[in-house]
């Protein structure tokens, strides 16, 4: 199977789960909502939207809100695309067939998790959409698409953390994804809803190695929340390519140390 | 009604202890990722705060979120961990051992505190670092624990009906979550439910874990609650015992169907 067959077979897969349990396509599309809800209500009934704003420089605090958010699902969904497609399989049962099975088992997971990631994400997008016509018009919503425009270039390395993931999971021989915490700390390091400067020293300086880190970044300028200057946009993409080389060179050095482990003590 | 014997009990406990100690790494895995995601959400409501108001609002929002963690946390543990013990076919093993299904789930609440205790002392860490602010303030000690307990039962309760409903029906998990952030928004739990628009005041009233989370906000800084402390006390208590009788009339019907027709629970949600 070539890598347009994955890409139909994981598009088909997820179509026909949404289209099979509609309670959960309904939840998906308030999902994000249900994030933007529990910032703003708490965040009004302890503060004030002027005070956010301030605290994070951005000119419409409340669609910043709403694109922080479409960052923070799509964000957390690539890495547990990818990294639950694997685990999956091996509750099913199935890895063994998937593993010795033409394509490679590192095409299938980056492709099927290519895939299924960027299907969420425009998914978890679109949900957002009606959000940002309703706050500025026109102009708000080319805003949100392109945030999911960097969102896309920022899903490269995450990708590869992802397989990382999928791989360490199979190893450690645990019930579940033990690196899933790799999700909420990749949007915590990321400062999505808060400045990096308010977190502590050390892990301002772990945040320089997370790609969401960049993709805030980006889609502030992008968005039109800061003004952009050469300069800055020159490092993020710098620092975006140099992440995507580090990511992925990972996750290939992690499938050849599973392929080692897995020709000494089997698949399970 | 019959009770569980104390061999049951003790091996149900042994069970679950063993298994919590296998899966130790998950289990802080999970604490690791609670703890992160309350983080983001805290921070986030954190930035519409004046920094002058941080030492009343910190206490606030770090008892506030505790609250919600002892309610979500079961949620997941107990209620969607059902899929597991009918999937790999611990159901039926413990149903012709005898043992109680009840007893059986209840007792996961340990990993269920433990994961919502260590976020929780993340979360405070972090609240402290940001804002300067001692979170882990106590008025009323007693009244505190008592009320983080009785959402801890009525949670347990709510979990066990969710656990049920999946043994008749095919409850997604993600709707459980979906309900906890409902619950934290529109129930009084998150923010005072005096804070509230009126028409959510009345949803939160009758909102299980608006009392006791009115009473922990007057334990932990003093804040009057809504309905004032003797009202609040009461109303905890009537949902306490009405949680814990509608848990136990589900696994009674659930039990029975499951008798009559099998497991329906059963693929991925």
């Amino acid at each position: 199977m070539g890598v347009a067959g994955i890409v139909k077979a994981e598009l088909y897969l997820q179509i026909s789960w949404l289209r099979s349990n509609r309670v959960l396509f309904a939840l998906q599309l308030f999902w994000p909502y249900t994030a933007i809800l529990v910032i703003y209500v708490m965040g009004s009934a302890y503060g004030s939207v002027e005070n956010l704003a301030s605290a994070l420089g951005v000119e419409d605090p409340l669609l910043y809100i709403v694109a922080a958010s479409a960052i923070m699902f799509a964000a957390s969904g690539i890495i547990d695309q990818t990294a639950s497609v694997a685990l999956w399989h091996r509750w099913l049962g199935t890895l063994p067939y998937i593993y010795t099975s033409t394509p490679s088992f590192t095409r299938y997971l980056v492709v099927s998790g290519l895939t299924s990631s960027l299907f969420q994400s425009a998914f978890n997008f679109l949900a957002l959409a009606p959000a940002a016509f309703i706050i500025g018009g026109l102009s708000s919503g080319l805003r949100l698409f392109l945030v999911f425009a960097v969102m896309i270039i920022g899903a490269l390395p995450l990708i590869g953390l992802g397989i990382t993931a999928a791989i360490a999971s199979i190893l450690a021989r645990e019930e579940g994804n033990v690196l899933s915490f790799l999700n909420p700390l990749l949007v915590f390091l990321g400062g999505v809803f808060y400045p990096i400067e308010i977190l502590p020293k050390i892990l301002q300086e772990a945040s320089t190695i997370i790609p969401v880190r960049y993709v805030v970044d980006a889609a502030r300028l992008a968005a039109g929340f800061q003004t952009p200057t050469g300069q800055g946009i020159l490092l993020i993409l710098y620092s975006l390519a140099l992440l995507i080389v580090l990511y992925n060179g990972l996750a290939s050095l992690g499938v050849s140390r599973l392929e080692r482990a897995t020709r000494k003590r089997g698949l399970y | 009604m019959r009770l569980p014997g104390l061999r049951h009990v003790r091996a149900v406990l042994w069970l679950h202890l063993v298994r919590t100690g296998r899966y130790m790494t998950g289990l802080v895995n999970w604490a690791v990722i609670d703890g992160l995601w309350i983080s983001i959400y805290v921070l986030g409501a954190l930035m519409f705060t004046d920094p002058k108001d941080y030492p009343v609002i910190a206490p606030l929002i770090f008892w506030a979120i505790l609250a919600w963690n002892l309610l979500s946390t079961p949620v997941w543990v107990i209620g969607n961990w059902a899929k597991f013990y009918i999937n790999i076919g611990v159901y039926e093993e413990h149903e012709l051992a005898g043992v109680s299904h009840n007893l059986f789930l209840s007792i996961r609440v340990i990993p269920a505190v433990m994961v919502a205790l260590i976020s929780a002392g993340f979360v405070a860490y972090l609240v402290h670092y940001v804002t300067g602010t001692n979170v882990l303030v106590a008025e009323n000690l007693v009244v505190l624990v008592l009320s983080l307990l009785a959402i801890l039962v009525i949670s347990i309760s709510y979990s066990l009906v969710l656990a049920y409903m999946a043994i008749i029906t095919q409850a997604p998990a993600p709707m459980l979550d979906f309900l906890n952030f409902l619950v934290f928004i529109v129930g009084g739990v998150g923010v005072p439910v005096d804070s509230l628009p009126p028409l959510l005041r009345w949803i939160a009233a009758i909102t299980p874990y608006s009392h006791p989370a009115e009473l922990i906000r007057w334990a932990s800084i003093g804040k009057e609650p809504y309905l004032g402390v003797s009202w609040e006390a009461i109303l905890t208590l009537g949902f306490v015992a009405a949680a814990m009788l509608l848990a136990y009339s589900m696994s009674r019907r659930a039990t029975r169907y499951a008798r009559k027709y099998g497991l329906r629970g059963i693929g991925r949600t």
